[in-house]
């Protein structure tokens, strides 16, 4: 059928069929900032204006809007003039990875077009259909009531985040940084402002043809047989594929150095599924319709097998063996389900618990949550004119990816080529080699461009999660406080494949033993296999399950000696100079060398001062704050967290870059890092600016190509400032010296080392200066002709930690169980900042997702292991109207291992909201809750039951 | 993916009517379109939308209020004529995306047990308005809920009317401030006497006296046992006596 349209102002004539939806005609007429995030609507990455109202066109059919005008990001720029809105989203840092930025630029416009002067609350109720798992909100509220002030024809105010003066003084010869420390407009702010194509699925190759995946009805079955011949036979079905014409590789999915920890129990195509949403086909065909029909014409026979899904139960004898195959090896114990078992001391614990004045022991648990980046995982992938095979893919590793899926490809190396464009949002689903190789399968199978996006629903059952665990702690104390022992026990989930379950399980050992000083430390953990969809790595990665339990049994500790909370904190937390003593036991740093890592710098006590402060922390104890006389039912409370993580994983995390000068004295950056909306681009783009003396604009900075840029393990692990960030200061360093080099050719100067670049130029001390522009033309085009250019990469052997203290103000509601959070405060430590408003936005979003781990995200089964609650709604994630208030203080230590004394901020804001309710819930009503998250029904059983038990004392 | 094969707008009720008669197309209506395009039922070849037909309108008549089926749920939210605790219902029904888009017919015909709004149409004694081929028929909202579907498919959904005097509470208990209601209580004390409406315990909101919800058994979900579903039931509408009491008072 044809449809008339106004769109940006323009009328058109399009064709689209009956049931096409709105959203799907746009991007196929090339309006690609009308984006993906799921089917049915909860998600707004596809909202657009329908005659002035915020609508999301993938639940509008294409016909409902003949008629009607739409309005897209597209058409808000004129000319080179951004629209207010567009600026003001720029330049407060409400852009991460910018994916469902149009569409949240457009809810603001909606409201500004008829509503000059609103309030942050209207604001925030104009967001309300825009989901955003990356800014916390905070900076999209600021940038929309900025943008208002200017269309109102005021100044626009400058928003800059609490930044503390650095607590210990940076070296004497360091000079005052001129890009550093800045709040540097993200360099890709303004294509993601413009929603300009960026993402993998804004390009379109000719031919291109649409794959779909046949996924497991069953939790755990074995597959007798497929039959694919009706699939087959129908028109526009190019390839089936499955365990009868794939051939047997083993793998594991991890995105992880080399060698992949063992055991490499995945295949592309197995002859068993292991979860609800495993693998069983994969088909390509000339559109989704044919692909989704295709999908329902395979037949397969199933043996349906006993399933288990608890870990504890999963351990025990007679349960069934999810990794019973003839080639399986290199886990603990397949017949018992025991993928590793990880036992780590550090002194005598056991001697410790007989000395020690008590011994105290508590149990936790922590339950499996989702990633959800807004857009889901999408790979497309073609076979070049070189016959070599190039991904587009959305991966926070994309050299990981090119090495893993070579050999299940049957392709060296050499010919593959991954390309990983803008990403929108990864938070560790993407650290995963997860959908490459089917699609690089279907393109060997067909020889046509392929390209493969998860649903929404498949994104939840089909990729990756965090791991549950069951965490039991044993401490011993002396009645001073002190500690004397301490042992963690943990069963981590790791669903059907082990893929992360080795490190993220020894990092829940590692941070669940490092935040507190005691002399014999003791780490045991068995990694399990069940049949729930995979855990994998998400942003914390074990952190977030091990401050839950240690923050809680710390602080009952605390109130069983009667002591204060704070105090007894306080009294052992690792401070400057103390030893890192478990890391080595557990794979970070060598074992056998004498010297341990210490903590060389901390902000803590700052952080908790600042942090105590700002929550109001003395209204913990006014019982009249506590218990409002108005207000009968309700309790409230403030609690604490104390939070360390770490900095890259030391001796293995490795980042390089490249730098080259151009004739006009700017710099292409080149890296293998990957800025999954972070700002890490930006960030590194600023220390190459800093050392290189030329404002940020002057860096080109290109992320990533396996085939363009140098190595980079990737996104994960706090790592990118840190490690990819050292690795751009050392080239730049390198470059740096090329250019001093040059300067002392083109003056006739023996000794350049006098030579200071600043302000574009390099200056020598007798006042004379050459502009890079001219450095430039004279190497590449004058005399002794050579490219200015240098690599350089960067490991560490440390892994310096960031510290912070969380703080939440709750009310709890005694009579429903229902919390609510009214405040959330969190003081980090991450060394110098190197940009206030990415490093903040880091820390607003990060606790906002650690909000949802902490209330109301949830992933539910029934009995059969079908996931419950695969969309948004059911699966909570907080929206801008109904968000706490955030606030944020960035304490700065000077990390003498770190680039311009910066450590990592990422994961760090993960940690401390789920123990930090705890607290506030516990100081609200004396009720203890060992199992997250809050849901009212949890809440009311806990108070039930302790009333209940109150009543039963004589 | 789809199967819809044709798009119809007819340009008045009677022509929709007709559409919707054909006994050999399977066809769907289409009010503001967010459940059908979520859902995309196998089964559906044709859908008739209704934005042509006029229904948006908005009609006081003395303490009545008449709201064409196809008004959006925002016109609800901002209508000075309708109930201030219905105008929050109709706020709470999702976001603003949902409400620019989602109609209060379509709100009646999903008959989502977790909405307020419907809660609030119950306690304000609503009554749909249903056009047939046959005529038109006027229905409470239980009673068009417990409609045979087959019969609702061949009319049309156009009006719902309800009342909007007298005093209203409504209390609810939630995961989040935004998120669907696990148990919701909507009460109402007009002339005619006190209503209460519940969300969360049945397979649509109920009218239910206090009696009565301890005598049930409400369906549990992950979010609600069943026992947890009834307490709160009983709580909340405790509560909501208390407010209206209050208000009244006042």
């Amino acid at each position: 059928m044809q449809i008339q349209i106004t769109i940006d102002g323009k009328q058109k004539t399009w064709s689209c069929q009956a049931g096409e939806s709105l959203m799907r005609l746009l991007r196929r007429q090339g309006y690609y900032s009308v984006r993906y995030g799921s089917d049915s609507g909860e998600t707004g990455a596809a909202a657009v204006l329908l005659d002035g109202k915020l609508v999301s066109a993938d639940v509008l059919l294409a016909a409902q809007a003949h008629g009607h005008s739409i309005e897209t990001v597209e058409g808000l720029a004129v000319g080179t003039h951004l629209h207010p809105l567009q600026e003001a989203f720029m330049r407060t840092g409400a852009i991460q990875s910018g994916y469902a930025t149009p569409a949240t630029i457009l809810a603001a416009k909606a409201l500004l077009d008829r509503n000059s002067h609103p309030t942050e609350a209207e604001v925030r109720d104009a967001l309300s259909g825009i989901l955003d798992r990356e800014t916390g909100y905070v900076k999209v509220v600021q940038a929309v009531l900025a943008a208002a002030a200017v269309l109102r024809g005021e100044e626009p105010t400058a928003i800059e985040p609490n930044v503390l003066p650095p607590l210990t003084l940076p070296s004497p010869e360091a000079s005052p940084t001129q890009v550093v420390g800045k709040s540097e407009i993200k360099v890709d702010a303004l294509k993601l402002a413009k929603g300009n194509p960026a993402f993998v699925d804004d390009f379109e190759i000719r031919g291109m043809i649409y794959a779909k995946v046949l996924t497991s009805p069953h939790a755990h079955a074995r597959i007798l047989d497929i039959d694919d011949s009706a699939a087959r036979a129908l028109p526009g079905v190019h390839a089936v594929l499955h365990y009868k014409n794939i051939s047997r590789r083993r793998y594991a999915s991890g995105g992880q150095t080399y060698p992949n920890p063992k055991p490499h129990d995945q295949v592309s195509f197995d002859n068993k599924v292991r979860y609800v949403g495993d693998r069983v086909a994969a088909v390509a065909a000339e559109s989704l319709e044919i692909a989704a029909e295709a999908i329902k014409r395979i037949r397969v026979a199933y043996e349906i097998l006993p399933a288990v899904f608890d870990e504890n139960d999963a351990m025990q004898e007679g349960a069934p063996v999810i990794h019973d195959e003839p080639d399986m090896e290199g886990a603990y114990d397949a017949s018992r389900n025991i993928s590793h078992f990880i036992d780590a001391e550090s002194g005598d614990v056991e001697a410790g618990f007989a000395q020690a004045d008590y011994v105290f022991e508590h149990r936790y648990r922590v339950h499996q949550v989702q990633q959800t980046p807004i857009e889901t995982h999408i790979c497309i992938g073609y076979w070049d004119a070189d016959e070599r095979l190039v991904l587009r893919t959305s991966t926070q590793v994309p050299f990981h990816v090119r090495r893993m899926v070579a050999p299940l490809l049957g392709l060296p190396v050499r010919r593959i080529r991954v390309i990983k464009p803008r990403i929108g949002g990864g938070f560790g689903a993407k650290q995963e080699m997860l959908i490459e190789d089917i699609v690089g399968h279907l393109v060997l199978a067909t020889h046509r461009p392929v390209r493969l996006e998860l649903t929404r629903e498949e994104e939840f059952m089909c990729s990756r999660s965090r791991h549950p665990q069951t965490i039991h702690y044993k401490t011993g104390v002396n009645k001073d406080g002190t500690l004397v022992a301490q042992q963690m026990t943990v069963i981590g989930n790791t669903g059907a494949y082990a893929t992360h379950g080795l490190t993220v399980q020894t990092v829940t050992g590692l941070r669940g033993l490092s935040t507190y000083n005691c002399p014999r430390k003791r780490f045991e953990c068995y990694v399990v296999y069940t049949n729930i969809p995979v855990p994998g790595a998400y942003r914390g990665y074990g952190a977030p399950q091990a401050l839950f339990a240690l923050e809680s049994h710390m602080e009952e500790i605390a109130e069983a000696l009667g002591m204060d909370v704070l105090e007894f904190k306080r009294k052992n937390w690792i401070k400057v100079g103390d030893p890192l003593d478990i890391a080595p036991q557990l794979g970070e740093g060598d074992p056998d060398l004498s010297a341990i890592s210490v903590v060389a710098s901390s902000g803590l006590a700052e952080c908790v001062a600042q942090g105590m402060n700002a929550i109001g922390w003395q209204r913990r104890n006014d019982p009249i704050w506590r218990v409002p006389p108005d207000r009968p039912h309700i309790r409230r409370g403030i609690g604490m967290a104390v939070c360390m993580h770490g900095t890259a994983i030391p001796g293995l995390d490795m980042g390089a870059a490249s730098i080259k000068i151009n004739d006009d004295g700017s710099f292409n950056l080149l890296v293998g890092a990957t800025d999954l909306g972070t700002g890490s681009d930006t960030v590194l783009a600023q220390i190459a600016a800093e050392v290189l003396g030329v404002p940020l604009e002057d860096i080109i900075v290109y992320s990533s190509d396996t085939d363009m840029t140098p190595f980079d393990t990737g996104a994960y692990a706090s790592s990118t400032t840190y490690i990819s960030g050292t690795a751009v200061k050392k080239a730049a360093e390198q470059v740096r010296e090329q250019i001093k080099e040059r300067v002392g050719l083109m003056l006739g100067l023996d000794d350049c080392r006098h030579v200071e670049l600043r302000n574009r130029h390099a200056y020598i001390s007798d006042g004379r200066s050459l502009s890079l522009a001219e450095i430039a033309l004279h190497a590449l085009h004058q005399d002794q002709q050579r490219q200015i250019m240098a690599t350089a990469s960067f490991v560490s052997p440390e892994s310096p930690p960031p510290f912070a203290g969380q703080f939440a103000e709750i009310e709890v509601d005694i009579e429903t169980g229902q919390v609510t959070v009214k405040k959330l405060v969190m003081a980090v430590d991450c060394g110098v900042v190197i940009n206030p408003i990415t490093a903040s936005g880091q820390v607003e979003g990060g606790m906002t997702q650690a909000l949802g781990y902490a209330h109301c995200e949830e992933m539910v089964y029934d009995e059969e292991g079908r996931l419950l609650n695969p969309t948004f709604g059911p699966y909570k994630i907080y929206r801008a109207d109904e968000m706490p208030e955030l606030e944020v203080f960035l304490v700065q230590t000077v990390e003498p291992t770190g680039p311009f004394g910066a450590k990592a901020v990422a994961e760090i804001p993960k940690d401390g909201v789920a123990p930090a309710m705890a607290s506030a819930i516990a100081n609200a009503t004396g009720v203890r809750i060992r199992q997250i998250p809050f849901t009212p029904e949890r809440v009311w059983q806990a108070l039930q039951a302790a009333t209940t038990a109150s009543r039963d004392i004589p | 993916m789809t199967v819809i094969q044709t798009y119809h707008r007819p340009p008045d009720v009677a022509t929709a009517l007709q559409l919707l008669a054909r006994d050999e197309l399977r066809t769907a209506v289409l009010a503001g379109g967010i459940h059908l395009n979520a859902h995309r039922p196998a089964d559906v070849e044709e859908v008739v939308d209704l934005q042509d037909l006029g229904l948006d309108e908005v009609k006081r008549q003395g303490q009545t209020l008449t709201v064409g089926a196809m008004t959006r749920l925002q016109v609800l939210v901002e209508h000075d004529d309708v109930p201030e605790v219905m105008r929050l219902c109709a706020h709470r029904a999702g976001p603003n995306t949902f409400r620019n888009q989602g109609t209060l017919g379509g709100v009646i015909v999903g008959a989502n047990p977790e909405s307020e709004l419907l809660a609030a149409l119950l306690v304000y004694e609503a009554e749909v308005t249903v056009q047939t081929l046959a005529g038109v028929r006027r229905l409470s909202l239980s009673d068009f809920w417990a409609d045979v579907p087959v019969a609702r498919q061949r009319g049309l959904l156009t009006a719902i009317s309800f009342a909007i005097d007298g005093v209203a509470a409504c209390e609810r208990v939630a995961r989040t401030p935004a998120d669907a209601p696990i148990v919701a209580v909507v009460g109402c004390r007009r002339s005619g006497g006190l209503r209460l409406a519940f969300c969360g315990l049945a397979s649509t909101p109920v009218l239910l006296t206090t009696d009565e919800v301890e005598a049930l058994t409400p369906p549990a979900d992950f979010r609600g046992s069943s026992d947890y579903r009834r307490q709160m039931a009983h709580i909340l509408s405790q509560r909501v006596l208390r407010q209206l009491d209050q208000t009244q008072g006042a």
